[in-house]
């Protein structure tokens, strides 16, 4: 927590400044979308917050450490990959679920494989925002691109925790 | 709908009524009641207020960063010009573009909604696609407000590093890729090039 902050709050000192020495109208269309974005974040904080924490505490511990844990190697990072298609919403959830993940004894690689399936393959994302926006060939060869890259994180990720 | 839509239309005020109703919200109300229900009943009620104190305290603990990382998202919208990512983004082909693509993805803050517009008007000024695979794939794996915000504060600093390094060539690797498919899908019209 206090890296993040203590790497997060000086850049938002430096883009104040930024802000406050250009144009008006620039500040307040800054200061309107922090207020968006912090009544978006307050509603929903305290609720993924505890699902998540919920959801950990459901999941069979000595089921998941088996399929999923450091020991499971390649099968635990394919399985987590399939899994990770299918966690809806953003990151408000996914992090805190990841986290429950982590507590519940998943492995280093297999959560990387986890995070990176849900950020490149979420169905979610890719049926209620991608395609919608931007039709069908760039989605479509996007996605197929993408398929093989979650294991690929995982055993780089293997790789690296081993040494 | 082809033009992205202004930063000031995210801005517009809503009534909180609104916002209480809205799908995403209904969602994780759904999502916690449910799971914290079946938490209480299945594993009881020590293990359920043993979760809810850890996780009421991990989001107190979490706030001082999350409310930087909202104030960092708004004032980089605000700073960066809307048509700055767009003409860096457009700028180059093959690998170069790729390169590019990757490198601008670490630094647009935001979800979907920021994003997907922005594709949609490169893509339409004729940018190149492999570049923008690359920038989709930087921009969602790697985006430094991202990971700054939630996952240095709670998967710690090692493991982001960890994700991190790992993730660096994948951008490259799919944006390589995506150069022969796009060459064997020729869009007719565009957006339906998958019929062939």
């Amino acid at each position: 927590m206090l890296l993040a902050a203590s790497i997060i709050w000086p850049i938002v000192v430096l883009c104040t400044v930024a802000l406050w020495t250009g144009p008006r109208s620039r500040r307040r269309q800054a200061l309107a979308l922090a207020q968006t974005n912090g009544v978006f974040m307050a509603l929903r904080m305290p609720f993924a917050m505890l699902g998540a924490g919920f959801a950990g505490s459901l999941l069979p511990a000595d089921l998941v450490a088996e399929w999923l844990g450091g020991a499971s190697g390649w099968k635990g990072i394919l399985i987590a990959s399939a899994v990770g298609c299918f966690v809806p919403s953003g990151p408000i959830v996914s992090f805190p679920f990841a986290l429950a993940l982590y507590n519940t004894g998943v492995g280093v690689p297999q959560l990387v494989a986890f995070l990176t399936s849900w950020s490149l393959l979420s169905v979610h994302t890719f049926m209620a925002w991608e395609m919608p926006v931007l039709g069908l060939r760039f989605p479509l060869v996007r996605y197929a691109c993408s398929l093989i890259l979650p294991p690929i994180a995982g055993f780089l990720a293997m790789a690296m925790v081993d040494i | 709908m082809h033009e992205p839509s202004p930063p000031d239309d995210l801005a517009r005020p809503t009534s909180l009524r609104r916002r209480l109703t809205e799908p995403s919200f209904l969602f994780l109300l759904v999502f916690a009641s449910s799971t914290g229900l079946a938490c209480y009943v299945l594993k009881g009620p020590a293990v359920f207020w043993t979760a809810f104190r850890e996780h009421l305290w991990l989001l107190v603990a979490i706030t001082p960063v999350l409310a930087g990382a909202v104030l960092l998202g708004a004032f980089l919208q605000a700073l960066v010009p809307p048509g700055y990512v767009r003409t860096r983004l457009g700028e180059g082909s093959g690998l170069r573009g790729i390169a590019i693509g990757s490198f601008i993805g670490l630094f647009v803050p935001g979800g979907p909604m920021i994003s997907m517009p922005l594709l949609l008007a490169v893509i339409e000024a004729g940018a190149d696609l492999a570049a923008c695979v690359a920038f989709y794939m930087s921009w969602s794996m790697l985006a430094l407000v991202r990971i700054i915000q939630w996952e240095v504060p709670l998967m710690g600093g090692k493991f982001a590093a960890i994700r991190f390094l790992s993730a660096i060539p994948l951008p490259f690797v799919a944006g390589l890729m995506a150069i022969p498919l796009f060459r064997r899908f020729r869009g007719r019209a565009p957006g339906s090039g998958m019929s062939s």
